[in-house]
Parts: structure tokens; sequence; C-alpha cells
């Protein structure tokens, strides 16, 4: 009896101490961001009765909890990665020649491993209805603005086995957006090209596809001066993108390269202050971190932000527009050296630095801008918050 | 709120067992209602007085029932206006709609649907409510005047969501008195853990199996091969979710100081229908025994009497599960099995070697558990004809679009032999031991430690685009 009591006592002990270790997320100092998934950490909130009423209390309560957990990250890293051993075993030819392998978490690997990619999605009706709402406003927008479309054509879009794609954004923008205006897109004639294109194991363009891209917007834009790089420069440490953080397959990459070009004098203000924007200069200069983690197209080329204004000081020059997402990061200073101002916004931030949503002609207007380029990819086209007008 | 939530694990329960041991034992009941409603309320925070409602008409109904026992017909008309205020609410959020809609199809009319949300637990407690009441009127149990225990029985959160369905009876001394002892209080522990482990470890995981075949929009293009593991996976899911929850509820009752009664027995050895059904959901099934089928006359009424009797308790059965042809369906299918076996089939039964009769009742069990799953009964009837007829389909394709299933397939193994016997043969033989005690229980908190990264882990939430 006095074992079992022991025994008993040791089971409460045990018990007490996980119940110790697992309250200690509501004491420590919150967590703002996740590296690893890459989004804001939810935190604990104050009580309110409606919040309790409509549920969201209880939710939000619950999402602070696992998102504050101490060693949630890790935790959640290493279950996603050690427990899958589908993903080790993706390279049986029979099964992966010239198809997609799944992988969990909406990726797979194609042909073998040698992209990791989204699968094109089934068309949704919500994405058509929401393309033929801004097709709508677009078309509006060309009667009073020199407007630009460029469309990002990447992996996401299109069934890497046929070639075909999810939203014929092409298409699309024939029939439905109307009036005067320029567009491009691009191109590709296999899947190996248009895998080229992009990173491994990343949903953005990489320094080939973004300099091809650069290309064809100055040439839409109606710009002789096209910038050459100085040098390829291929780095010696490996870039795992967005869908390794999101897999947490980390073992396959390729080495981050990019294309070195002789910018000139610039300023650039961001959000409205003076700044940098990007850290060529410190990968040149072998300053950067090589942890698996490290979003090296984010920190390389420059973030995301509500504004960020290029003024290369050639008066005679138009000012430029772009409007677009992160896909615009590694072209914009490119695409601005052949401009005098440029205005680089991006929508999903723009509201919450400027207190306001933006509205379109009444920035054309004030900047006294000249052209407006839409750089999209088919994300930023079927993304609710891509709302330029500001009438939300 | 659930039990599988960190809120739960961390907070709430922490803060209830707390608040429980401290207190003196007249205050207990009291504590364990304030923890219940607010349990309740976690999910439900409109519902809430729908309850208390419950909880107040019942008590007030009950108590006028027992003051009233010298009078012929009036406790006899409280209790049929009990029933009709208890089941109508319940057939209100439940099944109206579903009643609308057959008058619709049948009838051609247009008669609006209603926008109804169904209260959490609401077909658990209402009988559990049921059952209080009648056992009232029956002289089975006290008339319970303290309306603090009567709401502690009625809205107990450990069983108030899924079960088990506690009778009164069973209960009504423990409210009074009860005694909370450290062994009581972690072998309560030790099943609380190991219910959660096999709601979030197996049930979890084979759940992905069964939804991405079922759920598919392209589900009747599937081979036999692909929905006979979705099936499997499935029958693994249902076991060990409700099994799972009935685990965490009679541990956490047992924590609290009650004694809940069994709610399964490992039905997946069952040797025939008869047997499954003696060891799944055992609280419901006996709740139809003892309020409806008995009621009815049982089996002690001419033979055609009887065979309405079973009819009518396995209709009620399927229709309690959900408000859909397809329950009743399942409920039916039952009714024709056991009907069969006290008829035609149990004599031949009893002479079959065991393993015969247990793939008969396995596969017969796994029939159910489709008709259960696919609400839509067209899409059930192809189903069906895929797997009668063999159908071939591109395997290699959905093993590509799926791959990510293969890791599943460990827990599907590991549920495959869970859901025998295994842990009470080694807990009989090796309890004695003093080491094994020790290894046991260090296992346990290992899996209750697993349990809690697959919770984590269920919240990972990458998202793309925010920031580069």
């Amino acid at each position: 009896m006095k074992k079992d009591k022991i025994n008993n006592i040791f089971m409460l002990i045990m018990f007490f101490c996980l119940l110790a270790y697992g309250m200690l997320a509501l004491i420590r100092t919150p967590k703002d961001i996740s590296y690893t998934e890459n989004r804001n950490l939810n935190k604990f909130q104050q009580f309110t009765a409606k919040g309790f009423i409509d549920g969201t209390y209880q939710s939000g309560l619950e999402n602070a909890f696992t998102d504050q957990f101490v060693g949630g990250g890790r935790i959640k890293n290493l279950m996603n990665k050690n427990l899958s051993f589908s993903r080790y075993m993706t390279n049986v030819p029979a099964l992966c020649k010239d198809a997609y392998i799944s992988v969990g978490n909406g990726y797979y690997f194609w042909n073998c491993n040698e992209q990791l990619v989204k699968y094109p999605q089934t068309n949704d009706k919500k994405d058509i209805k929401n393309l033929e709402k801004i097709a709508k406003k677009y078309t509006e927008l060309n009667k009073k603005i020199d407007m630009y479309y460029y469309y990002i054509s990447s992996p996401v879009n299109y069934n890497l086995t046929t070639l075909e794609p999810e939203i014929d954004v092409q298409t699309f923008m024939k029939k439905h957006i109307h009036g005067e205006y320029k567009f491009d897109y691009l191109k590709f004639d296999s899947s190996e090209e248009l895998l080229d294109y992009f990173y491994k194991t990343d949903h953005h363009w990489n320094y080939k596809g973004s300099y091809k891209g650069y290309k064809d917007i100055m040439k839409l834009l109606e710009v002789e001066e096209i910038k050459t790089p100085v040098e390829e420069i291929k780095f010696d440490f490996e870039f795992y993108g967005s869908a390794s953080r999101v897999t947490s397959i980390y073992e396959y990459a390729e080495n981050f390269a990019v294309y070195k070009f002789d910018f000139g004098q610039y300023d650039t203000y961001i959000d409205g202050n003076k700044s940098y924007y990007g850290a060529e200069n410190e990968y040149f200069n072998g300053r950067y971190n090589t942890s698996k983690e490290v979003n090296h197209y984010g920190i390389y080329y420059g973030a995301d932000y509500g504004e960020v204004m290029f003024d290369f000081k050639q008066d005679k020059k138009d000012n430029l527009l772009i409007i677009g997402n992160s896909f615009t990061n590694s072209v914009n200073k490119l695409i601005a050296s052949g401009f005098n101002k440029t205005y680089v916004i991006d929508l999903r931030h723009y509201e919450n630095v400027f207190n306001e949503s933006f509205n379109i002609e009444k920035y054309v207007k004030e900047k006294e801008i000249d052209k407006v380029l839409i750089l999209m990819d088919i994300t930023y086209m079927t993304g609710a918050e891509f709302d330029m007008w500001g009438d939300k | 709120m659930l039990f599988s939530s960190l809120t739960f694990i961390f907070i709430f329960l922490p803060l209830v067992l707390g608040l429980y041991f401290i207190a003196k034992d007249k205050y207990r009941n009291h504590i364990l209602l304030l923890a219940s409603l607010l349990f309740y309320s976690w999910g439900e925070p409109k519902f809430i007085v729908l309850m208390l409602i419950s909880i107040i008409f019942n008590y007030i109904i009950a108590l006028i029932i027992d003051k009233k026992r010298d009078k012929k017909i009036l406790p006899k008309l409280l209790l049929i206006f009990s029933l009709i205020i208890n089941i109508g609410m319940l057939f209100s959020f439940k099944y109206l709609n579903f009643f609308i809609t057959n008058i619709n199809s049948i009838f051609n009319s247009n008669i609006s649907l209603f926008e109804i949300a169904l209260p959490i637990g609401i077909s658990f407690y209402t009988f559990q409510i049921l059952s209080y009441v009648v056992d009232v009127y029956r002289k089975q149990v006290p008339v319970q005047k303290n309306i603090f225990a009567l709401g502690t029985y009625i809205a107990f959160f450990p069983q108030l969501i899924a079960g088990p369905i506690v009778r009164y009876s069973t209960i009504a001394e423990q409210l009074e008195k009860r005694k909370c002892t450290l062994s009581k209080f972690t072998d309560g522990l030790r099943r609380f853990i190991l219910g959660f482990a096999k709601k979030i470890i197996i049930a979890n995981n084979v759940a992905l199996v069964a939804d991405t075949i079922f759920n598919s929009s392209t589900v009747t293009e599937y081979s036999w091969v692909i929905i006979i593991i979705a099936l499997l996976a499935y029958t693994l899911q249902i076991y060990f979710d409700f099994s799972g929850y009935s685990d965490m509820a009679i541990g956490l009752g047992k924590m609290f100081g009650f004694e809940f009664l069994e709610n399964f027995n490992y039905p997946y050895i069952s040797q025939s229908i008869t047997d499954f059904w003696r060891r799944w959901h055992i609280s419901l099934s006996s709740w139809f025994r003892d309020y409806v089928y008995i009621p009815l006359g049982g089996n002690r009424v001419k033979k055609i009497k009887w065979i309405r009797n079973i009819f009518v308790v396995w209709l009620l059965t399927g229709l309690w599960h959900g408000a859909s042809w397809n329950y009743v369906i399942w409920g039916l299918y039952f009714f024709v099995i056991l009907l069969s076996e006290r008829l035609l089939t149990g004599k031949l039964l009893e002479k079959l070697p065991k393993i015969v009769k247990w793939i008969y009742a396995f596969i017969l069990i796994n029939i159910g558990w489709l008709i259960f799953r696919i609400e839509d009964v067209s899409i059930l009837k192809d189903l069906f004809v895929n797997l009668v007829t063999f159908k071939s389909s591109d395997v290699v394709e959905f093993l590509r679009m799926n791959y990510s299933l293969l890791d599943k397939l460990p827990y599907m193994i590991i549920g495959l032999i869970a859901m025998f016997p295994i842990y009470p043969a080694i807990e009989n033989k090796l309890k004695k031991h003093t080491l094994y005690k020790y290894i046991r229980d260090i296992l346990i908190m290992i899996l209750l430690t697993i349990s809690i990264c697959f919770l984590l882990s269920n919240s990972y939430n990458p998202f793309i685009y925010f920031r580069f």
C-alpha cells in the first residue's frame, strides 16, 4: 500500500512538472514572430464580454497558447519533419518522373525532387468572382491613368505535366479588362524553362527569372535603357525558401545566386523615411547569416513595406508607380533606375503604415505619377487584400 | 471547450482541480457546477441560457412529481409535459430542418428552413435529464432537492459534451458523498491521459486518411482498395475518438471522486453484432433499453410486437446520431442484422470458429460505418457498387497526390493493434510488480507529452506571402 502511495505521488509529481512547464507560456515575455511559419504569433488578449460571447476570446486564447508555448516553434518543426518519412521516399522514378508527389501542407515535389512547389488548386468560384470584380475596376482605371500590367507566370498556377494554367490570366485580361493599356507576361515554352526562372524551394522568381522579367517590363514601359549585370555571383551557402520552411524539408536546396548591378547614386525612402533597401553590400562583403531558416530573398533584395521610394534624380525621366507584392522586391530597384522617382506600394502593408486605405487615383495625382505598373502574380490577383481602391 | 486543447490542460483543469481540493466538501458541487457552466459556455456562450433553463425546469418538474405522488394523474401529466418539452427542445434544434426538408420533398412545398445552430452535447444532456425525471417518476431514485447537485449532474463537464450518458441512479449517492483518494485521483489521471492519447495520436491521424478520401469530390471514382483503406481508417477513427473521449470523461470523473460506468469494452473484438452492441456506446444502448425497449414491452410481448420494439429502438438509435437519412439507414441496418442473429443466424454463429465469427462481425461493423460516414445516400450507393464490383482506378496517381498519407499508415497499424485488449492483459499480469508501475507511469507521461506535441503541431499554420 505504501509502495502504491509512493508510485502515485511519483505520477503526480511528473504531471505537475508537465503542467508547470506548459504554464510558462502564461508568464513569459510573449514572442512576436515565427520565422519558421513566416507569420506574426498570436498573443494573449484581454478578456472582453463581447469577445467571449462571439467566441473570439476563446479561439484567441487557444491560438495564443499554442503560439507562445515554450519551445513550441521547435516542437512544430520537429513534428513536421520527423513524423514524415514519406518525404524521404519521394525519389522513386516509377512514381515521380514528370509527376507531382505530395509532401503535405499543400506542397509537392515535382519530377523526382527537382522542385518543391504548391500544386495548382482547382478554380475556386470565389477566386474568379474576385478577379472579375477587380477587372471592372482596372477597366475604369485604364480610362484615367497610363496603365501597364506585367503578369509573372509562376509554377503555382500551372500544372507542370500539361502546362495548363489553373487560371488563364492572359485570356482573362483580354476578355475582362478593356480600354487602353499595355500587358505582357513571363513566357516559357516548357516546364524546365519555367522552373529555371524560379527557386527550387521558394515561391519567388530567382535572379534569372527576375532579370528576364525586368527586361520584359522595361520593354513594356517603353524604356530603352536596360541595365546589364556587372557580374553573376553564386554565394557559397544554400538557400532554403518558403516551401522548405513550411514543409520543414531542408534536404534539397540550391546555392543562392544573384546578378550584381551598378546602380549609381540614388536615395531610398521606406514608409516616408530615408533608409536603405536590401542588403546587397552586406552580402558582397560576406556579412550574412547562413542559418537554414534565413530568407535570403527577402534580406538580400529587400523586404515588404507599405511604400518604398527610389529617387534616381533623373528629372527628365518619368515618375513610376509600381503596385505589387514581394515579387517586386528583386526588380523594383532595377526598374526604378530607368525612371526619376519610383514608388513601390505593397497593398498588404500600406494601410497599416499610413492609417488610410490606398487610393490609386489620389496617389497618382499627389505624386505626379506618369506611369503605373501592376506587377502581378496569381496570388496578387486572387487575394482579397489586394483591393487598391479605398472602398474596402 | 475541448479536452484536447491546451486551454483545458494547462488553464481550466489545474484551476478547477485547485479550487476543488482546496474547498470544503459542502462547496465542491458548487465549484463543479460553476466550472461546468464555464466549460459549456466556453464553446457555446449563447446556449448556456438554454442549459440553465433546462436545469431549472426539470428540477421544478421533478420536485412537483415527487410532491404530488398521491395524485393519480398529475405526476403522469407532468412527466409527459417534461418529455414533450425536453424532446421538443431536442427536436427543434436537431431535427426540425431535417423534418422540413423531407416535408418539402414529399409535398413539393417550399417551407423555409430555420437558421438554427445545434447546441453542443444537447443529445447527451437531454437524455441524462430524461433519465432523471423518468427515474424520479418511477420512484427508482429520490428526487434531488438541491438544485446545485442536480445542476452538477446535468452539466458535469467531463461527460457533458460526448458522454457517457450517466444515469442519475449511478451518481445520486456520489453527489452527496464521495471519496477522493490519491489512488482514485491518479487512476483517473492515467485513464484521462490514455483517452487523450487515443484521441490525439491515433484518432486525429487516421482521420486524415479517412477524410482525405471520403471528402474528395472524386470519391466515387476511387477503387475498392482505396475505399477499404478509408473505411478501415474511419473505423479506427470513430472508435479511438469516441472511446478516447469516454476514457477522458471517466478519468476526469474519477479525479473528482466519481465512478462512472464503462462505455466501451473493446467492441472490435466482437464475435457477433449482438456482442458488438454490448461493447459499443454501452450507455446509449442501455438507455434505449431501459427507457424505450422495456416500456414498450421488451421481449415479453408477442413476436410481432417484439420486432416492432426492436425496430423502434434502432430507428431512434439511428436518428439520435444525426438528422440525416444515412443515420436512419444505419440504425435499421443493425435492426436487420440483430433480428437475423436472434431468429436465424445466431445458432449457426455459435458453431463457427472464433476467427470466422470475428471476421463476420468486423466486416458488418465496417459496412455499418460506411453507411454512418457518408451522408449523401447517392454517393453511398456508388461506393457500395465500387466495393462489390471491385472497381479499379489509378492507384498510382492517387498515391502521388496523397503521398503524405503514407505517414499515417503507422497510426493505422497502431490503431489496429490497440483495438485489442492488450493493455488490460499486460496490466493484469504485471500490476503486482512495482517496477512495472513506474515504467508504466513514465510511459503514460511520455504519451501525454507526445500528445501535447501533436496538439502543438496541429496549430502549425505557415503563411507564405506575409513577409516575403
